[in-house]
């Protein structure tokens, strides 16, 4: 895939960057930050996985960058550079030209994304005509070519199916087709597999990891499985309360993980349980709209100390990893906890 | 003594479709089924695999199509309304959406108590019982006179195992009970679960799509495959595992949170085409998509016969599947399906 690169893209690689992005929801009892100054770049061909609980923000952020936020929800700061260019000087117009032709997003449930009375090859075709003045003959070809990639059986007879005639993982294959079609430089992908069978979601993950691989599609993975994120994934994001806490390569998020949250996730893994019981972190998401005044996460904390009622910032730790806390910042890792954790059936705020 | 035993349990659903004539689903077919008394069951199998409709049947709200029924050495009356020998025989549902199954327009406490006003209890009794029930699935007592829209999805799940709980159940199914909840909030339902089955000796049926979840809940695991029950084990042991083509096929599809393990490790990704319930494929059922299917599958149906000390197997190559042979295929494994 061509990389186009832009006087003012100072790498060549990146193909994606965020900077202070806000975006927020207003509510009867305030406005709520969704997503709370968060910033990432994304490489050529790279997997960066975000996660985060639900209400963490994770969607909204993909939601963002397609400039896709639902009203009354909007984007009120920051910058989205497309390859150097600022997605949020776009106009509405401007911004459903790049929709799909440089940057597109596949969802979670594959069958609410097509209309159902018109067939596949129909829906598909129409996503390269308006895009690009080409022939009816070009469109269909373009059309079954993409559903090649996705290793779509019989791509030209499956053109005439209706999204009814698909299964579950056929149609998230026709939907991957769909948004490649035009040769977009980053896909976001907001839980591409959480409505599908295990071992179709296998083949999924095999395939996105593939496109990125061999195409160079930059690949923002929306999840809240870990098992996803340490398959394909290179780099991850760990969101909390609307921000970024954490931000590692896939083995250091995995090895030492540098904030609590991420320690928290890793430890509720039944896959990792060796005891009888999980090590569940205690209590719950705190409301967005009386978040805590310093780390956010603090209230659930088993590192907590005083200075956490100071905001902290993402940090940059000796190891490379980015942490939003103050005890591993001023250790350099967040060091092992001396004593155990609480433990949490007791807990009712789950 | 076993609580609950199905002698050759089918239910057949059937489709009318305009023009199309009407189709027969075999949901769950001809399936034999022991509950001991203590024990946790998990169910574990892919959508459509009948997994629900096997849970709906052991909790007695669901008339199995032929077979029988026999709790506690008795056999289960079929002229009784279904709901009816839930309640005869103190069997409970959890279900994945908790929300859906709590009244919106009620108080919490109302929905919990529910079980109690069918048994008769009086009012000052079922107030202090939905108490105690609320502190039990480590809820706040300020929650009896809350509405369901003002909880979370944790605590919301956590009020519909405390009404399941209500009526001191002897068995509670529970479908996919914590498929919807956050990982942090899963890990603190789980372990409730598994609290709560310790501490008032209630059984569980644990069906869920989820084998790691599964794995950590359950003494004994089923894996079922388009109706049909492939492998069971007698006793779970972490260390012995799984023998079933599809059980390792399931196992190995499911990506595990360590990219250490994720990179070193050989994906078994299925290849043959994805057969209906309502066309069932000759012999065995999993024939079309197994990778190491003989001539014999397509020709005749395994029985469920002993394959290990622990498991007893579906398969007529049980145990010819194994970690070797998973890594020489996976060369094969391409995108298509």
């Amino acid at each position: 895939m061509e990389v186009i690169t832009t006087p003012d893209s100072n790498l060549d690689r990146t193909v994606l960057a965020v900077r202070d992005l806000v975006t927020v929801y207003p509510t009867r009892l305030g406005v709520v930050p969704a997503v709370d100054h968060v910033g990432f770049e994304l490489q050529a061909g790279e997997i960066l996985g975000i996660v985060g609980d639900s209400g963490s923000g994770k969607t909204t952020l993909a939601r963002s960058l397609l400039g896709l936020v639902a009203a009354p929800g909007r984007i009120v700061g920051g910058e989205i550079l497309l390859h150097g260019r600022n997605l949020l000087a776009f106009t509405p117009e401007e911004m459903r030209r790049v929709r799909g032709t440089e940057i597109s997003m596949i969802f979670q449930n594959p069958i609410r994304s097509f209309h159902p009375g018109f067939t596949i090859g129909r829906q598909l075709t129409e996503a390269v005509t308006r895009h690009h003045r080409v022939s009816r003959r070009e469109a269909t070809d373009r059309a079954i070519e993409s559903l090649t990639w996705v290793g779509m059986p019989e791509p030209a007879v499956r053109m005439r199916d209706h999204p009814h005639q698909f299964s579950g993982g056929m149609l998230q294959r026709v939907m991957i087709a769909m948004s490649l079609l035009n040769e977009p430089a980053v896909l976001v992908a907001d839980e591409p597999t959480t409505a599908l069978d295990v071992t179709i979601q296998a083949q999924i993950l095999e395939l996105v990891r593939r496109l990125a691989v061999d195409r160079g599609l930059g690949v923002i993975l929306v999840t809240h499985n870990l098992g996803m994120v340490a398959s394909i994934c290179d780099r991850v994001m760990v969101m909390y309360a609307g921000q970024i806490v954490e931000e590692a390569s896939v083995d250091d998020v995995f090895a030492r993980p540098a904030h609590p949250y991420t320690v928290g996730l890793l430890d509720s893994q039944p896959d990792r349980a060796t005891g009888a019981r999980l090590e569940a972190m205690a209590g719950g998401s705190p409301r967005m709209t009386a978040l805590p005044p310093g780390c956010r996460f603090e209230p659930r904390c088993a590192y907590a100390e005083p200075q956490c009622s100071q905001p902290p910032d993402l940090w940059s730790l000796r190891s490379g990893q980015t942490a939003r806390c103050w005890v591993s910042k001023r250790h350099g890792e967040l060091p092992a906890l001396p004593d155990a954790r609480p433990s949490s059936t007791g807990s009712g705020t789950g | 003594m076993a609580l609950l035993r199905l002698d050759g349990v089918s239910v057949h659903f059937r489709l009318r479709r305009r023009g199309q004539g009407g189709g027969l689903v075999r949901a769950v077919d001809n399936v034999d089924l022991t509950i001991n008394e203590g024990e946790v069951l998990g169910i574990v199998g892919e959508s459509g695999c009948g997994k629900t409709t096997l849970g709906r049947v052991i909790v007695g709200l669901q008339r199995p199509t032929s077979g029988d029924v026999v709790v506690r050495g008795e056999k289960r009356s079929l002229r009784q309304r279904p709901g009816a020998n839930a309640r005869a025989d103190g069997f409970q549902m959890v279900y994945q959406d908790a929300a859906g199954s709590l009244n919106p327009w009620k108080r919490i406490g109302w929905s919990i108590a529910e079980p109690l006003r069918n048994e008769g209890m009086r009012k000052p009794d079922m107030r202090e019982r939905v108490l105690e029930l609320l502190e039990q699935v480590g809820l706040p007592d300020s929650l009896i006179d809350q509405y369901p829209g003002e909880l979370s999805g944790g605590q919301q799940q956590r009020a519909a195992i405390a009404r399941a709980l209500a009526g001191r159940p002897r068995l509670i199914v529970l479908d996919e009970a914590v498929s919807s909840l956050d990982m942090s909030t899963q890990a603190q339902v789980l372990n409730l679960l598994k609290d709560l089955a310790e501490r008032h000796s209630v059984n569980y049926v644990f069906i869920s799509h989820d084998i790691a979840a599964v794995d950590f809940m359950s003494d004994r695991v089923a894996v079922m495959y388009l109706g049909k029950i492939v492998e069971l084990e007698d006793a779970h042991d972490r260390g012995s595992p799984l023998v079933h083509p599809y059980s390792i096929t399931l196992r190995s599809a499911v990506p595990v949170p360590d990219p250490v393990v994720e990179r070193r490790r050989n994906r078994i990704v299925l290849t043959g085409p994805v057969a209906s319930a309502t066309e069932l494929p000759s012999g065995c059922r999993f024939h079309t998509r197994c990778p190491i299917a003989q001539p014999l599958c397509a020709d005749s149906e395994p029985e469920l016969v002993r394959a290990s000390a622990t498991s007893r197997v579906a398969c007529h190559f049980a145990g010819e599947f194994d970690d070797r042979y998973t890594a020489s295929r996976t060369g094969t494994s391409g995108p298509s399906v």
